[in-house]
């Protein structure tokens, strides 16, 4: 028996020992199995001992063979291939139940076998099903002892021999002792699970804790992030103001240097001082220069403040090109450069800000100018579909001195001309293309340039069909009627 | 000819406006703060005013109110100067009552030409 049991290996972690290879057995399967084979054979013994005594006939004997040898591994086998071996192993602890029950009648009821076989089998069901199942075995022993009646009829022994008391007192002290083992082990296993629990629990709130000091560091660090982007901002608006006042300081004084000279001009005129107007005219050229200055910086420092204003609306491209041409003509073919203008002729509509479009034209146009002597400069206004979307392009080209490539990669940095030797020969802020490139951003669009050092240069600028207004309404009504006063001087 | 009020606290540009005016024919009288422009309104009876919006004492868009708000100066015809390279001058001046809107520094032509657009009304 002992070699059976220890070939099939129950012990958890073993089952690839097991006899059915069935894969999903419920764990009490295997316990009961290994407790039910020395269990029976005890029982058997115990019985036997009885039925020895009563001189009990075959069918108690072979009944009483079954139960202590076989039952045990029917069982197993008959739990293990079950599709829910939970369920069957159940109905086989009622089938032991009854079986016990019906002992108990063969064996007249004998005090200690009794005791012994209703006390393991009720302890065993309530452990292992609890109370309900307790309920339900009971009932099964007692259909057991009746069935056991309704055999041998219902023979009462008041008495066991030593044999049969030796042998329930064992019996029964094995029971509980592996009751009492079992449970110990599961009382252990509880405390450990317990203390896991603890532990766990303990570490979790070394997590939180360290999750918290996490947070308040994130939160200090935002904090000190939000300070310093105040201060920043601030810091900005304080310069921003400080240019407004600052430029408004300026123009006072500088509206009088150039108004006199105006004045002085006219005058000089109307008294035929002739030789005095090329002075007159120097300086009033170098105060509007100064002005422009003044105003540039002024817009790119609205720009970085985010305070430059778009007045975004529908544009008739046609009269717009054909306003700027207007204006800028004279200043264009003052180097003996011929001008020439190509508007596709259903170019249509353009949603943006008219003057900052104007600005940006007139500037690359003069600027075109300023570098080409006796050339040609054109703007060309096209509808173009390119791979990233829908734009209107405008190509101002001149051929004129060009640029290296070191030039066209710093062209629109602010303060940026070609070379300081290029700023003395032919003036400028340095600012103008910084500031459209910026138009040009500030409507959905962009600002690039092309060049042949010596023979050409083509600056693209392109806006969406369609130009986002995400600047808000316009602010710069002011600075619409005043930029007036630049052009045509507006030059890189 | 037409009279002009010139309302402006800065010498240099009171005296360069009214020189440059008078020699494109017209007469001008001046006032150098809001209060004295008020006074000379009234009593010159000008044809048109040409108003600075930064002055003291009454600052122009308060005298322009006063005027558009008085019987005997609301047709007198404003147009408003400014300086300021910040804020929506324009929307401020018109909503106080100017009639037109110039900034400094001043550009003679484009200036002759509103005035003269509002005189003609």
């Amino acid at each position: 028996m002992g070699v059976e049991a220890s070939s099939v290996a129950i012990p958890s972690g073993r089952q690839r020992f097991s006899l059915t290879g069935s894969a999903g057995k419920h764990p009490i399967v295997s316990l009961d199995y290994v407790v039910r084979i020395p269990a029976t054979f005890i029982v058997m013994l115990m019985v036997g001992s009885v039925l020895r005594e009563q001189r009990s006939g075959m069918v108690a004997w072979s009944f009483l063979i079954f139960y202590g040898l076989l039952w045990p591994h029917v069982s197993f086998l008959v739990a293990g291939n079950s599709r829910d071996s939970k369920a069957a192993e159940l109905r086989n602890l009622l089938v032991d139940s009854f079986s016990q029950g019906c002992l108990v009648s063969l064996m007249g009821f004998s005090l200690w076998p009794t005791v012994v076989c209703l006390t393991s089998v009720n302890a065993a069901n309530l452990s292992l099903g609890g109370v309900r199942f307790g309920l339900k075995g009971l009932i099964a022993s007692l259909a057991g002892i009746g069935t056991g009646v309704a055999l041998v009829g219902a023979n009462i022994r008041d008495e066991s021999s030593a044999l049969t008391t030796g042998l329930g007192i064992f019996s029964l002290i094995i029971f509980t002792t592996i009751f009492g083992l079992h449970s110990h082990l599961q009382t252990g296993r509880a405390v450990r699970a317990r203390k896991e629990l603890g532990l766990q629990k303990l570490r979790l709130e070394e997590q939180n804790m360290e999750i918290e000091a996490a947070r308040m560091f994130a939160e200090q660090a935002r904090e000190a992030a939000e300070d310093a982007s105040d201060i920043a901002i601030s810091a900005s608006l304080a310069k921003t103001t400080f240019l407004a006042n600052m430029s408004h300081e300026l123009r006072t004084p500088l509206n009088a240097i150039i108004g006199y000279s105006e004045m002085l001009e006219e005058e000089a005129e109307d008294l035929g001082h002739v030789d005095m107007i090329p002075d007159l005219q120097k300086i009033r050229t170098a105060g509007k220069h100064l002005l422009e200055l003044i105003n540039s910086v002024l817009d790119l420092s609205k720009i970085e403040a985010g305070k430059m204003g778009m007045l975004v609306e529908n544009l008739d491209i046609a009269s717009l090109v054909q306003e700027v041409a207007v204006t800028v003509g004279p200043v264009v073919e003052r180097n003996g450069n011929r001008f020439g203008i190509f508007v596709e002729p259903d170019v249509g509509f353009l949603k943006g800000d008219a003057m900052r479009l104007r600005q940006v034209l007139l500037n690359l146009l003069s600027n075109a100018a300023k570098f080409t002597n006796g050339g040609t400069v054109s703007l060309r206004v096209r509808r173009e579909t390119m791979d990233d979307g829908n734009w209107i392009t405008f190509r101002v080209n001149d051929t004129g001195i060009g640029m290296t490539p070191e030039q066209l990669a710093k062209v629109f940095e602010p303060f940026t001309q070609a070379d300081s030797a290029t700023t003395r020969k032919y003036g400028g802020t340095g600012l103008g293309l910084a500031l459209s490139r910026r138009f040009c951003g500030m409507m959905g669009g962009d600002l690039s340039v092309t060049s042949e050092l010596g023979k050409w240069t083509t600056f693209l600028v392109r806006l969406p069909s369609e130009v986002s207004n995400e600047f808000g309404e316009a602010t710069s009504i002011h600075r619409r009627v005043n930029w007036g006063d630049l052009t045509p001087g507006g030059n890189s | 000819m037409k009279k002009i009020l010139v309302v402006e606290d800065n010498d240099m540009n009171r005296d360069m406006l009214s020189r440059r005016l008078q020699r494109k024919g017209y007469e001008t009288v001046i006032a150098v703060d809001g209060q004295e422009g008020l006074a000379m309104a009234a009593s010159e009876s000008p044809d048109l005013i040409l108003m600075d919006m930064s002055l003291p004492v009454i600052d122009g868009w308060e005298a322009t109110r006063r005027l558009k708000a008085s019987e005997s100066t609301r047709m007198i015809p404003i147009v408003a100067l400014t300086a300021h390279a910040f804020s929506d001058d324009r929307e401020k001046a018109m909503a106080a009552g100017c009639d037109d809107f110039d900034t400094k520094p001043i550009e003679m032509p484009r200036l002759l030409e509103k005035m003269e657009r509002l005189l003609q009304r």
